[in-house]
């Protein structure tokens, strides 16, 4: 096959393909309870600290969020789990150190849990005050942009923390 | 700016635009043809043989299938699964390559996925039509929960990394794996 991109074009996107499919399954067979029902737990006591904040009525149970209208279940597809699974697989498949993987995944998980918030926000908003939005958000909103905010917060790695910057900024 | 941030800055407005034309425009037409395609494939596949119903209401994101040999009707939701049409085309359209080559990428970008949400119809209503929980269940999670929300961007590096010369690391001036 004729060679027109990169050296090995197709060696990155393989990697990080395999990287997500064997995360998955490690996750889906052996994953612990906080990984799971714990990021859950998280997820519904900081959206209902940040909606108590802004004085919204709202009461929490477990993983349930109550509204006046509605009730707001808190699944883990709702954490924002999966993006992580991702980007966690950007990170590993990029060529880099141990060291900045490590801070590529604190620092991109914990870019993803803070997006999703705000997802979550905007949802727990739209329940509040514009139930028609609702299921606009949930369903379609999310899905059209994270893999985005995802890629963005990639690159923001590769040029922060893998030293990949400083080269680009010294040849350009 | 820097390449990579004009790069996402792009991604993000034309998925903006792009997607309420797919929404309030394809997306139902759409549904309709993947629904009709996942029914027929009940023929070789365990939920049987398979026909659309009509119970749905449109623009729902829904699509329901009467399914003889377990006599019901299973309604799938796959609003959030095709909407990955978004962003795979918003890549490919914002990449900062020739016109052409573009259209040629979002073209092949469509096919593959078409080929993704038939696969991942099926896989729902494979699982809705039998309960199941055990692998069946997992293949579900895996396609609606990593599978489709990857794809755009596994479909992105490989694309955007050979279709020119300097690869990803060219387009956006940063490096792509050179050492494998």
């Amino acid at each position: 096959m004729k060679k027109i991109g990169g050296k090995k074009p197709l060696s990155f996107a393989g990697i990080f393909a395999l990287v997500a499919v064997v995360e998955y399954l490690a996750f889906f067979q052996f994953a612990p309870e906080f990984l799971t029902t714990g990021l859950i737990e998280l997820t519904a006591k900081i959206l209902h600290f940040a909606l108590r904040l802004t004085g919204a009525q709202v009461t929490i149970s477990a993983e349930t969020l109550t509204f006046p209208a509605m009730q707001l279940v808190i699944v883990y597809e709702c954490t924002g789990g999966f993006a992580m699974f991702i980007f966690s697989a950007c990170v590993i498949s990029y060529p880099s150190s141990l060291k900045s993987k490590l801070w590529g995944h604190l620092f991109g998980i914990g870019g993803i849990f803070i997006i999703n918030m705000a997802r979550l926000l905007a949802l727990s908003w739209a329940a509040l005050h514009a139930r028609g939005l609702f299921d606009f958000i949930h369903k379609y909103l999310w899905q059209s942009m994270f893999i985005l905010f995802v890629l963005g917060i990639w690159f923001v790695w590769v040029n922060r923390f893998t030293g990949e910057g400083k080269k680009v900024n010294g040849t350009a | 700016m820097a390449p990579r941030n004009k790069f996402i800055l792009t991604g993000i407005l034309l998925a903006l635009v792009i997607f309420p034309v797919w929404r309030f425009l394809l997306q139902e037409p759409y549904l309709t043809f993947v629904g009709w395609i996942v029914a027929a494939f009940g023929n070789i596949l365990p939920y049987g043989k398979a026909g659309l119903s009509g119970m749905v209401e449109a623009g729902s994101g829904e699509i329901a299938f009467d399914l003889f040999d377990f006599r019901r009707t299973v309604v799938v939701d796959v609003s959030s699964i095709v909407t990955n049409i978004v962003p795979m085309l918003a890549l490919v359209l914002a990449t900062p390559v020739e016109w052409k080559k573009r259209v040629i990428g979002a073209l092949l970008a469509l096919g593959i996925a078409f080929l993704s949400h038939i696969f991942a119809t099926a896989t729902i209503l494979w699982w809705q039509a039998q309960a199941d929980t055990g692998v069946i269940e997992g293949l579900k999670i895996f396609t609606d929960g990593i599978l489709i929300a990857a794809l755009p961007l596994l479909y992105w590096f490989v694309w955007a990394d050979s279709t020119s010369k300097g690869g990803i690391n060219g387009l956006l001036k940063m490096k792509i794996n050179r050492k494998g």
